[in-house]
């Protein structure tokens, strides 16, 4: 695929759920998308000659979303400002509640660990590709994801909805 | 919790709430505005820099100025009752005052201060300190952070892979063949260069970590000083002093195109400053460094440095910077 527009037009959606999953919120991930792929845009043919221009658009989006992190580390913390699209515990589900719990729970893990966590549980990339496309290495990826998922399994919030339900 | 159990909500949880991203509709025109506005902006630093330095040799040509001090084409004056110029009443954007580094250091290693961010040529941009601590010293911390938007051909070729900003840099020691510590990695299809002087290798990690895409600063000391300055060589018409003292530590002069003081002996420096060319010499006897630039065919700007402090070579070519630049009407800033 040659053209930049024919790749935006096919991979922009993928890059689109890439990034919302990273930022946790819609209107940055489109902030985040289009910064990456207007920074592609004049050195496409040497990014597309090289033979894998989705993995450095994938790097590209990764980039701008750690740089927002690093920004953001220094007043105030994404954690909030997550978007909660699933429905919470309010309609009885328990499963759904969780599911709420874990997307907020992952909105206060590390940039990191939750870039390691959507390559590895949504993109499906093994630990080397995350290495490289993160530039560290594979053991330390793995510690960031082993890290990551015990934040997630050891935090008290996620019981808390389980405990709500009881009560209820 | 099982881990099996973390890892399969987890998987679900993601692929659930990726069906709630953004549409893409509308995104290829939005890339494709934001890229052309990428464009604008870089042709606009570029090409305001070179009107400028244009504009400011053609000013010193005509002889700075007028009669106390009036700048050619000032009100009043015949050069500008007589002009068929247009009246444009919008404010033109200045590209030295509204240039910006396009980061932002977070974190410095020691007592730096007075960090400037300076456009050098079309193809580098330089974020650097004035004030470096330790300057009496003569070989204090040192600091500096280039950006090409091409590999240059002092990129190291080798040297030790680091983990940098998300990507894989390269770190080289100073040796026999570099004075300075290199930390060098590419970001965004630019080529990044932090060049320091006794600085840990963990801190300019460090440094380079904390680096924010935001504005950064911007030229420092862009003066209006030499549109007024009566052209007697040797005269020192901007000088610097360190601490508040009355010795300068790095002073100006414009002098006739000849002006050749006497040497050490070493071997004249030559140093980039874009569409110019500059020397550097270190004087006899004192080991006062002066760095020479053409301003004109009739006369050269010479930045002198005190010798009791050690300046780099990047401040005295910062100072002939902004000394071209400075050829232009006062503006409040």
């Amino acid at each position: 695929m040659n053209s930049f527009d024919d790749y935006v037009r096919a991979r922009g959606g993928a890059l689109l759920r890439f990034a919302y999953l990273l930022s946790g919120d819609a209107h940055l991930a489109e902030d985040i998308v289009q910064e990456a792929l207007a920074r592609c845009h004049r050195p496409w043919e040497r990014i597309s000659a090289n033979g894998d221009p989705e993995a450095y658009v994938r790097k590209a989006v990764l980039r701008q979303f750690l740089s927002w992190r690093r920004r953001l580390s220094f007043g105030e913390r994404a954690t909030a400002d997550m978007t909660v699209h699933a429905p919470s515990a309010a309609d009885g589900s328990q499963a759904l509640a969780e599911r709420d719990t874990l997307w907020r729970l992952l909105a206060g893990l590390s940039r990191k660990q939750r870039a390691v966590l959507v390559l590895r549980f949504y993109e499906d990339l093994a630990y080397a590709q995350i290495a490289d496309l993160l530039g560290i290495r594979e053991s330390t990826v793995r510690v960031h994801a082993h890290k990551g998922l015990s934040e997630l399994r050891v935090s008290p919030q996620l019981e808390r909805p389980r405990d709500r339900e009881i009560t209820r | 919790m099982r881990t099996e159990h973390d890892e399969g909500a987890l998987r679900a949880e993601l692929g659930l709430h990726a069906a709630d991203a953004p549409e893409p509709h509308g995104l290829l025109t939005a890339v494709h505005d934001r890229s052309r506005r990428r464009v604008r902006r870089q042709i606009a630093l570029t090409g305001g820099l070179t009107a400028i330095i244009v504009a400011g040799t053609v000013l010193a040509v005509q002889g700075g100025t007028g009669p106390g001090g009036e700048m050619p084409g000032a009100a009043g004056s015949p050069s500008a009752s007589e002009s068929t110029a247009p009246d444009d009443s919008a404010p033109a954007v200045d590209p030295v005052a509204s240039y910006a580094f396009p980061y932002r250091p977070t974190w410095e290693p020691g007592d730096f201060n007075s960090g400037y961010g300076a456009r050098i040529n079309e193809s580098l941009q330089r974020l650097g300190y004035l004030d470096e601590p330790g300057r009496e010293n003569k070989a204090g911390p040192g600091l500096v952070l280039d950006l090409y938007d091409g590999k240059p051909p002092n990129w190291p070729a080798k040297g030790d892979e680091v983990a940098v900003r998300g990507t894989t840099g390269t770190y080289r020691p100073a040796g026999d063949a570099l004075s300075e510590d290199v930390l060098a990695w590419e970001e965004d299809g630019n080529f990044l260069m932090l060049r320091t002087r006794q600085i840990t290798r963990a801190d300019m990690i460090t440094y380079a970590e904390g680096l924010v895409e935001d504005e950064g600063p911007g030229y420092l000391g862009v003066r209006c000083g030499l549109a007024t300055y009566q052209s007697e060589p040797g005269t020192v018409y901007q000088g610097s002093t360190l601490y508040e003292s009355d010795v300068y530590y790095l002073w100006t002069t414009i002098e006739e195109k000849d002006y050749a003081p006497e040497t050490d002996g070493s071997a004249p420096v030559t140093v980039d400053l874009g569409d110019r060319d500059g020397v550097l010499l270190t004087e006899k006897g004192g080991g006062e460094r002066i760095l020479l630039v053409e301003l004109d065919p009739a006369r050269v700007i010479a930045v002198h440095s005190h010798p009791d402090y050690f300046l780099t070579d990047d401040q005295l070519v910062y100072e002939a910077l902004t000394t071209v630049l400075a050829l232009r009407p006062c503006r409040p800033r």
